[in-house]
């Protein structure tokens, strides 16, 4: 026989699949009018082999798949006798022990019962304990959905095991698939596991495994919950947490709550969360969160009704083109669309707090919608949409070092506060003046030093301001006039301070401070200099003793002027900035929004000032990775701007270019892109295209671009930015940043050769310019390192990146992006050494790091994160990987969004854990 | 060198060359990722003791894991990685058919260790070969469905996987799949006597 083309075969065997079977003749004939009618012979016999191939390939599939322990173990122990029991055959496997079936060996019961019996590996005494409590907490239970417990004891060999009622039947969707339940009886029987975990959930009892294995339905359509291994009792104490942990690990990624996930504490709407997704996999026969490939992501999962929809559209399809678990084709996305619609979102929303609180409110509302009546979960549908935009999504790490040069380069989170400082300063100066006539001539010189404008006549005001305290000593006219000693002391001190001389400024700082009756003292001199010594303290890392006299600044001043006025903004400003450094991000969160709120109802809001305000917010929301929430606030300051300013104001351009950041680390990169282009045109025709501000945002246009693995583009930009930047008067540092980048963008390209000749030059002016332990020659050094590890020379990636940790460390700080990734990449060494406990070790470090200063949830708290994952396979521990994947895999999609790159990298691991286990 | 290492090089080399380059390494990786999933599996057989035992899908998952391990994140290519584990899978599966075929007549040297954790059921070895000489015939006329067909039957993939590693949507591998399913065993009804 002559054989048709497999390629013309295939389509056309794939066209006929999609039609129903009696459609399939007619599309044959005209489909094959043209062609030989060998082909349509074909065509049918393998149409008709359809079914059969697919069950045999099926069945061919399994038996190669399905080899697992649970056989071996039914194998290895046939008809075991347990205490007064005898084991049938191995049924199931929990996460700590084995499920049998079993019958009593002297007839007394002549049921077949479930014989739950502890791992034999697993028999430590942790998992021990939470063996018996699940026993203990079953004991406790009487439901008529609720597996019944019949009997407990221990094996001769001292393991633990209990005996359940046996539940012959089938996990629900199983059940509902084979009876081909219609919407109506598959909700009615929904309503009983509602009913099951609402018993539970009045009993302080939260599940935390709910799934389909572990929902069955008996031979008599009776709903019965099993598997409390990791059932949890609310009302323990702390002193279970140990144990709590341990069934964290052991829950089931695809049913568990985000908040379950995360490590977070659990609550009833975790069940409810699982409970949501088993009844949107009933009326859909998928899980949630598995958006179609090409549909953007969505911070909620498909509604059920678009699937059920989309799929009645390519109706007919083999049986084994349908998704497995599918529910009976008899439910119609009509039935679904709305009410069921949104009780199944609101069930599965991320946020424990807006979903139901407990599975008895999801059962009211099901019930009102089978009576027509109108659901609760509705009303809040859009306000929450709308509120939850501000928290979608957020960036991976290797963006954010590139582009902070944009927000230094823009606004700095303290500019407004600065120029506040700047005022107080020169109206204590004019003070000191006019009080102190004697001293004019001191304090003119004094009040003329501009810092920014000393730079390199330095030595001579520090000469003077020598002299001048020299002077203080010896003059008897100030000696004798402690306000006036104070004043000037004062003065001299924050002009020390100014000048980075701490050790001098902190001399006549606490002296003047002292002399107006210590740091405790009400009047609003002693206030100023305790405001200037917190101020000092800030800067010589003091946090603690500069918060608590910035505090009580700040209490005094708004006891006495009103929180609103500018000397209690500063106070509470300068406080903030303590804060800060401490790392104490939520509170100056919090005062940022403080002094938002006063600037705008004082200022109004389109007021430079507060439109300040809202960038200083947004920037340190920025900073902290909350970048939905800058990018707000980002829009919201440049639409007030944009009323008052041309588009091509350098405040508007910093502030477009900020917002494209922000755009940038959420992935909204054409968002970004095309915005970052509108400012550099406008920067252009402004500055000029030689200007540094052009050719910053050329260089993160370049970022943007490379983040898209749009290398080629990059490259061009890149070289553009370096072109000018090469010519720009000063130090060069941007010329090298840019270049270092550009050195990244080659290595993440693979173009290896370029990216080494790039670093090593870069990496020699760096050195040479700014001296080895500068951040930026620091940053090059640990992007060479990275290149050597992929280049395969562990060896010199070693040696490179271990120079680099220390004095990283000591200038950028234990939680800065660069510094973790120069740990990461030793972690990556380490693994490639197979030196899985350190690599261990040190990812865990960059995940403690990064989560204390960034939050759990920052792209880079997630990547090293990740990292650790790997370093946990490297050590054999598949399970914590596992659970560490599924974290930072949920938290990727939720910043990130489904399709992008560093979720598919989370989810791939995440899969290949899964089915290794 | 390792065999890891090796292996790692020897994927990267893949990436770089074409034509006689690429099939001169396909040449020496395959034995390697061969050994590489038998030793794993006995591993995995001699560690058993209460946790559940890797079927083949596992294998090749926790072979990659391993795999990248020690390479580095992302330095190992998956995609092409899985193709390659997945025809070494078809041949540790075919080999061990064989031998419980001869097994089965009576004769056979000694047994391959792996007979316990990774053979189709025991009844099937005949089956299993004749699939694996169709395989062979439709790889000679559309070389992409007997990668399709490797990928999911042997590599335990599933469509999205498969569809990432031959570089192709779900949708094709859909297709292909369905076509190359029926091709089969029609052959293999053919073949029947």
């Amino acid at each position: 026989m002559i054989q048709a083309s497999l390629e013309r075969l295939e389509e056309l065997l794939a066209e006929a699949l999609e039609r129903r079977p009696e459609d399939r003749g007619p599309f044959l004939d005209s489909a094959c009018s043209g062609d030989d009618p060998a082909l349509r012979r074909e065509l049918e016999e393998l149409l008709g082999l359809h079914d059969r191939a697919a069950e045999f390939f099926g069945q061919l599939e399994s038996d190669i798949v399905a080899t697992s322990g649970l056989e071996l173990e039914s194998a290895a122990h046939p008809r075991m006798r347990i205490g007064p029991y005898r084991t049938i055959e191995a049924i199931g496997h929990g996460g700590m022990g084995v499920v049998f079936r079993a019958e009593r060996v002297d007839g007394t019961y002549d049921q077949e019962v479930a014989l739950k019996l502890l791992h034999r590996d697993m028999d430590t005494p942790k998992l021990r304990a939470r063996f018996l409590a699940e026993r203990q907490l079953l004991a406790g239970l009487s439901h008529p959905n609720i597996a019944r417990l019949l009997d407990g004891g221990v094996t001769d060999e001292g393991r633990p095991y209990f005996v359940m009622e046996h539940v012959a039947g089938l996990p629900i969707t199983h059940y509902c698939r084979q009876n081909r339940l219609a919407t109506e009886q598959i909700l009615r029987l929904f309503l009983a596991v509602i009913d099951a975990v609402s018993y539970l959930h009045r009993n302080l009892v939260v599940h935390r495994d709910l799934k389909p294995s572990n929902i069955f339905v008996d031979q008599s359509g009776q709903v019965k919950l099993l598997d409390f291994g990791i059932a949890k009792l609310l009302a323990d104490g702390p002193m279970e947490v140990g144990v709590t942990r341990t069934g964290e690990r052991l829950m089931t990624p695809e049913y568990a709550a985000p908040e379950q996930l995360a490590g977070m504490p659990v609550t009833t709407a975790t069940d409810v969360y699982a409970l949501g997704v088993v009844l949107y996999e009933l009326l859909t026969g998928r899980r949630p969160g598995l958006p179609d490939r090409g549909t953007t992501a969505r911070d909620l999962p498909t509604r059920p009704s678009s699937i059920l929809r989309t799929r009645r559209k390519s109706t007919n399809k083999a049986p084994s083109a349908q998704p497995s678990g599918g529910p009976s084709s008899d439910i119609a996305w009509r039935q679904v669309a709305g009410d069921l619609d949104t009780i199944c979102l609101m069930a599965l929303r991320p946020e424990p707090e807006s979903r139901y609180p407990s599975a008895e409110q999801l059962g009211q509302d099901i019930e009102r919608h089978l009576q027509g009546l109108p659901v609760r979960a509705r009303k809040s549908t859009l306000g929450y949409r709308i509120g939850k935009f501000a928290r979608r999504h957020r960036r991976g790490l290797a963006a954010m070092t590139g582009v902070l040069a944009l927000i230094t380069a823009g606004f700095a989170r303290e500019r407004g506060l600065r120029t506040e400082a700047q005022q107080a300063r020169t109206e204590a100066q004019q003070q000191a003046a006019k009080a102190l006539a004697v001293l004019d001539f001191l304090s003119e010189l004094l009040s003329s030093i501009d810092p920014a404008k000393a730079q390199g006549k330095e030595v001579t005001v520090a000469t003077v301001l020598d002299q001048a305290a020299g002077k203080i000593a010896k003059s008897a006219q100030i000696r004798d006039q402690p306000a006036v000693e104070a004043a000037v002391r004062l003065t001299i001190g924050k002009t020390y301070t100014a000048l980075g001389k701490y050790a001098e400024a902190r001399e006549h700082l606490e002296r003047a401070a002292e002399l107006r009756g210590g740091v405790d003292a009400r009047d609003s001199d002693a206030l100023a200099a305790a405001a200037s010594l917190g101020d000092l303290y800030l800067r010589l890392g003091r946090y603690d003793e500069a918060e608590r006299i910035l505090h009580r600044v700040l209490v005094v001043r708004t006891e006495i002027l009103g929180e609103d006025h500018p000397l209690s903004l500063q106070a509470m400003n300068q406080l903030a900035d303590v804060l800060w450094a401490a790392g104490r991000h939520d509170e100056v969160e919090a005062i940022d929004r403080k002094t938002l709120d006063v600037r705008r109802r004082l200022l109004g809001e389109d007021h430079p000032d507060t439109i300040k305000s809202l960038n200083g917010l947004a920037v340190s929301l920025f900073i902290r990775g909350r970048y939905g929430e800058a990018a707000t606030l980002f829009e919201q300051a440049r639409a007030f701007l944009r009323r008052q300013e041309s588009d091509s104001h350098p405040y508007t351009l910093a502030l477009s270019s900020n917002l494209a950041a922000a755009y940038l680390e959420m992935g909204r990169y054409r968002e970004a892109e095309s915005l970052e282009r509108e400012v550099i045109h406008d920067s252009a025709r402004v500055l000029g295209e030689a200007h540094d501000g052009t050719a910053l945002a050329v260089h993160n246009l370049g970022v943007i671009l490379a983040q898209q693995a749009r290398y080629t583009e990059a490259e061009e930009q890149l070289r553009r930015a370096i072109a000018v930047r090469e010519r720009l008067a000063g130090d060069k540092r941007g010329f090298f940043f840019s270049r270092s980048y550009l050195a990244d963008v080659y290595r993440d390209w693979g173009r290896h050769a370029k990216a080494e000749a790039l670093y090593l030059s870069t990496l020699k002016q760096q050195r040479q310019n700014f001296g080895k332990e500068d951040p930026e020659t620091l940053k090059t050094a640990s992007g060479l390192a990275e290149l050597r590890l992929r280049q395969g020379d562990r060896r010199a990636a070693e040696a490179l990146i271990v120079q680099i940790l220390e004095p990283q460390r000591g200038v950028r700080g234990e939680e800065h992006p660069d510094y973790l990734q120069s740990l990461m990449t030793l972690a990556r060494i380490r693994r490639a050494q197979r030196r899985y406990a350190d690599a261990l070790k040190l990812s865990e470090g960059a995940v403690a790091a990064a989560s204390r200063g960034l939050g759990a949830n920052h792209p880079l708290a997630l990547t090293a994160a990740l990292e650790q994952a790997r370093a946990l396979v490297g050590q054999q521990e598949h399970r914590a990987a596992r659970d560490l994947a599924a974290r930072v895999y949920a938290g990727r999609a939720k910043l990130l969004g489904d399709q992008h790159p560093d979720t598919v990298e989370a989810r791939n691991l995440l899969g290949d854990l899964e089915r290794a286990l | 060198m390792d065999d890891v290492g090796e292996i790692t090089r020897l994927l990267a080399r893949l990436d770089e060359e074409r034509g006689a380059g690429e099939s001169a390494a396909l040449k020496q990786l395959m034995p390697l990722v061969y050994g590489e999933l038998k030793k794993l599996a006995r591993a995995n057989r001699h560690r058993w003791s209460g946790q559940p035992a890797p079927g083949t899908t596992s294998l090749v998952h926790e072979a990659y894991l391993k795999l990248a391990g020690q390479a580095g994140a992302g330095i190992v290519n998956r995609s092409r990685f899985f193709c390659v584990a997945s025809k070494a899978m078809r041949s540790i599966l075919i080999d061990n058919a064989r031998w419980q075929r001869r097994q089965k007549r009576g004769g056979g040297s000694t047994p391959l260790e792996l007979k316990e954790s990774m053979s189709v059921s025991a009844q099937r070895p005949e089956e299993l070969l004749a699939l694996d000489e169709a395989l062979d015939r439709l790889d000679q006329r559309e070389p992409r469905l007997a990668r399709i067909v490797e990928c999911r039957c042997f590599g335990g993939l599933n469509v999205d996987e498969t569809a990432e590693v031959l570089a192709v949507s779900p949708a094709t591998v859909k297709r292909g799949w369905s076509l190359a399913r029926a091709w089969l065993y029609r052959e293999l009804q053919a073949a029947q006597p």
